[in-house]
């Protein structure tokens, strides 16, 4: 097997483990490159079906580009796609730097999302080499009413075996690509040739790298136009993959406070 | 290629500083992190700290503790390796596992001026049970022993010896100083004694553990996807190859079952899937399975109520005798109560020591009860099969393997009666130790023949004994089973059973059966008190064919026998069986003479019983 074989055969594993194990399962589809890879692992656990909602936490600032790809895929997909509008600025608490608070209003949403209508597995497409705190996640990471992360009390998952029991009100927060670096996804979109939104790709000098809120997400300076330049120019990258995100940067605990918060 | 390497070893004694500035010096860390990292420690008032670029959380950063495992990429030419920083905490056992259970190899870390620790020892024994084998030896923050060519070898050589207790393979020991880099990518000056790896070198010497690929088929079933009316079993392949068309067992119970398809979507069908992949399989006939069920190349494992284990507690209260948990082995979870402790782990003795809990963060032997029978396996057999997990129902409380499968000898909740007559005041009646002989071989290889000459002889000359015959067995206390892996096995049981109460009765007992799985004579080897003579009664299979005493084989070629030893079943050939008699060879009274030397040798008359001749 190859590495790239390994990876997805693994993630499919998680799937199939969330899919069996908690009812009922929905997954974010912020329409990125992760989670639209995901999307397509997903297929592949169900021989090509999607057996639960996917869902964008709607801001209303999403780049246009992303929901016209959205609707598109959801069509050709068959997806069951569905929009959760977050609540407005006004609501959100005003300590935190300017750019965190789209993150603490998608947080909002995907609380207010979760009580409504109970899930007991939400699964994100994040990844450990996307940021520091993220590398200290679980695959199944267990989450309270509020949807609170505490790194310090996570449990224990061995030789692939996963916690998934749950106390009234609790959910999983399910991390199929953790696993997974951002050039790995790249050598599997190319490999699959699974859709992307165009963005990524290089115009006039320059690309997003990730794609976030229109105010808070800045393309960087690049000329890779294909999906091979994509992937030399990150052969040879030294810089984060999320320095074109305001809302990392703006404090040093800004993504931790975000994150336990249960921002994903 | 991923090589999956776990950082281990006692807090404070470098493994994340070693990891982030080796993730410098590869180019591995980002540009703009080293700015940031800087601004990080001058707000606490401090000189700049490697640790940050993995302690990122901010009470690890204000306390310059690892407190969460971090798993980070280390691309190193073509080779591509995860590291895995775990906490060196004793508290933080529980993320330690979780980050080190499926590393290929360790990097066992241990400062200079402290030398061995408890948290190295804890973290080695903690490698054993996790099967992990290759470890490189680090003994960093030499430049506070001055680069001591003694003081290293001093402290390389306990390691080893640690490491050697603990089965574990030191495949380097290096001398670095984290802080400066020196020994991560190039050697240090400072050591011009040193001739070994650096630190990258002994990372790049690592090999993934191409787990299961030559072991038999495994793969658990997660649940069942159904399309267009056909439904499929979907799950990861465990080890082994799964081929469309094989016949396998279904777990439990060792129901057969013939792969129909395999699919991978958007491929459509496979002829076959290797170890490591996520696949779809439609049986043919369809197969009722569920989430649970393992399917397995035939025959199935033995399944036994209890199992000797070794498990490493995470929890925070104790485990005792009589304590309900849940297991979980692949995706099966099985209600089971904790029979006994056996002994708990000493890890400064490196030893096992009696006591009736095993205490959070402990490793003991335990003997443990699942509420039905279970197919297991040893670790020595199959590394990941033999592993499981145990839950409380919410979160997981200890993980193991299985040492050894026990037989089903005491059986549970009932008190066994005791004799007043032992073994030795027997074999003063009878003249003769108790024994129990098996004769195991394909149909018509001569066992029954030899079996009955051999009873002839023995009690001419005054022994006490009987034989079971295998057709004998199945025409009364076995008329109940038919001659599926499943049942074959209970009929071994019930044989081997029977022949055990007869050996503790004091005869010599003579089983004649096919028993075509090595495992269940082991079984009956297990159950018999005493001596147990496994005798390999052995013909080629032309020559079984052309005696055909029965007609079975005439029958199976023509169909209308199935599942005949050694045509269209399996039949395990004895790997070391006491004796082996070559019936192609040897005439029916050379093969009953050679075993009744061999048997005389072992078992021979104490002094004959006067009545013996008069007996005849």
């Amino acid at each position: 097997m190859t590495a790239l074989d390994e990876l997805e055969a693994r993630t499919i594993e998680i799937v199939r483990e969330a899919y069996f194990r908690l009812t009922p399962l929905c997954m974010l589809w912020s329409v990125g490159k992760d989670s639209t890879s995901l999307l397509w692992m997903v297929r592949k656990a169900f021989l090509g079906s999607v057996p639960f909602p996917v869902v964008l936490l709607d801001t209303g600032m999403e780049l246009d580009e992303v929901y016209a790809f959205r609707d598109e895929i959801a069509l050709r997909w068959k997806l069951d796609a569905r929009n959760e509008p977050c609540p407005s600025e006004d609501s959100i608490d005003p300590s935190l730097p300017p750019a965190a608070r789209a993150a603490a209003r998608k947080t909002a949403g995907l609380k207010a999302m979760i009580e409504r209508d109970r899930y007991q597995g939400v699964m994100v497409g994040i990844r450990r080499d996307e940021q520091a705190i993220r590398a200290k996640e679980r695959v199944f990471s267990r989450r309270d009413i509020a949807g609170t992360w505490d790194p310090q009390q996570q449990g224990a998952e061995v030789w692939g075996l996963f916690e998934t029991g749950l106390c009234e009100g609790q959910h999983f927060r399910v991390h199929p690509l953790l696993h997974w670096s951002e050039l790995d996804i790249w050598r599997y979109i190319k490999r699959e040739k699974i859709p992307f939104v165009p963005l990524y790709l290089a115009k006039d000098g320059h690309r997003y790298r990730s794609l976030g809120e229109k105010n808070i997400t800045f393309p960087i300076a690049s000329d890779a136009a294909s999906l091979d330049e994509i992937i030399a120019e990150l052969e040879a990258a030294r810089t984060s993959e999320r320095a074109g995100r305001a809302m990392d940067f703006e404090s040093e605990d800004a993504f931790e406070r975000l994150r336990t918060m249960g921002y994903m | 290629m991923i090589v999956r390497v776990a950082v281990v070893g006692h807090i404070d004694h470098g493994k994340s500083t070693l990891i982030a500035h080796l993730l410098h010096e590869t180019g591995n860390l980002p540009e703009d992190a080293l700015p940031r990292l800087r601004e990080a420690a001058a707000e606490r008032g401090r000189s700049f700290e490697w640790a940050f670029a993995l302690d990122a959380l901010q009470s690890e950063r204000d306390q310059s503790v690892t407190v969460d495992a971090t798993q980070v990429w280390l691309r190193l030419g073509e080779r591509r390796l995860v590291l895995v920083d775990v906490p060196g905490h004793r508290e933080f056992l529980r993320n330690m596992v979780s980050g080190a259970s499926d590393a290929d190899a360790a990097l066992l870390v241990v400062a200079a001026d402290e030398g061995v620790s408890s948290e190295t020892r804890r973290h080695a024994c903690v490698l054993n049970l996790l099967g992990i084998r290759d470890v490189a030896v680090v003994i960093t923050k030499m430049d506070r022993r001055d680069w001591s060519q003694a003081a290293f070898e001093d402290l390389a050589a306990s390691v080893r010896r640690l490491c050697a207790a603990l089965q574990l393979e030191t495949t380097a020991c290096i001398p670095i100083a984290a802080d400066t880099g020196e020994g991560l990518v190039e050697p240090s000056k400072r050591a011009p004694w040193y001739a070994g790896p650096t630190v990258q070198a002994a990372l790049l010497a690592f090999t993934p553990r191409e787990d299961g690929v030559d072991q038999p088929l495994r793969m658990a079933v997660q649940g069942v996807w159904s399309r267009n009316g056909r439904s499929f079993a979907l799950g990861k392949i465990g080890s082994g190859t799964l081929r469309s068309g094989a016949e396998v067992a279904l777990l439990p119970g060792g129901q057969k079952a013939r792969v129909g398809s395999l699919e991978i979507w958007p491929n459509g069908e496979v002829g076959s899937a290797a170890t490591g992949e996520s696949v779809a399989v439609a049986f043919d006939p369809p197969h009722f399975v569920d989430r649970g069920v393992v399917v397995v190349a035939p025959p199935p494992p033995l399944a036994v109520d209890r199992f000797r284990a070794r498990v490493l507690r995470l929890g925070d209260a104790p485990l005792r005798a009589g304590d309900d948990v849940i297991l979980r082995m692949g995706t099966s979870r099985i209600g089971a109560t904790l029979d006994s402790v056996q002994g708990v782990f000493d890890q400064t003795a490196l030893s096992f020591h009696g006591a009736d809990a095993v205490q959070p963060e402990e490793i003991a032997d335990v003997v443990i009860r699942p509420n039905r029978s279970v197919e297991v396996q040893s670790v020595a057999n199959d590394r990941k099969a033999a592993r499981f997990a145990i839950s409380d129902g919410l979160k997981l409380i200890g993980c193991g393997v299985v040492l050894e499968p026990l037989p089903r000898s005491s059986v549970r909740h009932v008190a066994r009666a005791e004799h007043l007559i032992d073994a030795v005041a027997r074999a003063k009646r009878t003249g003769h130790q108790a024994a129990t002989v098996w004769l195991t071989g394909i149909p018509a290889a001569g066992k029954s023949t030899i079996a009955m000459h051999l009873e002839q002889r023995l009690f001419r000359d005054g022994y006490q004994t009987y034989v079971l015959d295998g057709d004998n067995i199945r025409a009364g206390l076995s008329d109940d089973l038919g001659f599926g892996a499943r049942e074959r096995q209970e009929n071994a049981r019930r044989i081997g059973e029977v022949a055990a109460l007869f050996a503790d009765a004091g005869l010599v007992v003579i089983v004649a059966a096919i028993s075509p799985y090595r495992a269940d004579r082991e079984l009956a080897r297990r159950t018999a008190p005493g001596i147990f003579v496994e005798v390999h009664v052995k013909a080629e299979l032309a020559t079984c064919e052309r005696r055909d005493p029965k007609g079975l084989f005439k029958k199976a070629r023509a169909g209308q026998v199935r599942s005949l030893s050694g045509i269209d079943d399996v039949y395990e050939i004895p790997l070391n069986p006491e004796v082996e008699l070559d019936t192609d060879r040897l005439t029916v009274s050379e093969a009953v003479e050679v075993l009744y030397a061999y048997l005389r040798e072992r078992i021979g008359l104490i002094e004959p019983p006067a009545t013996a001749s008069e007996a005849w």
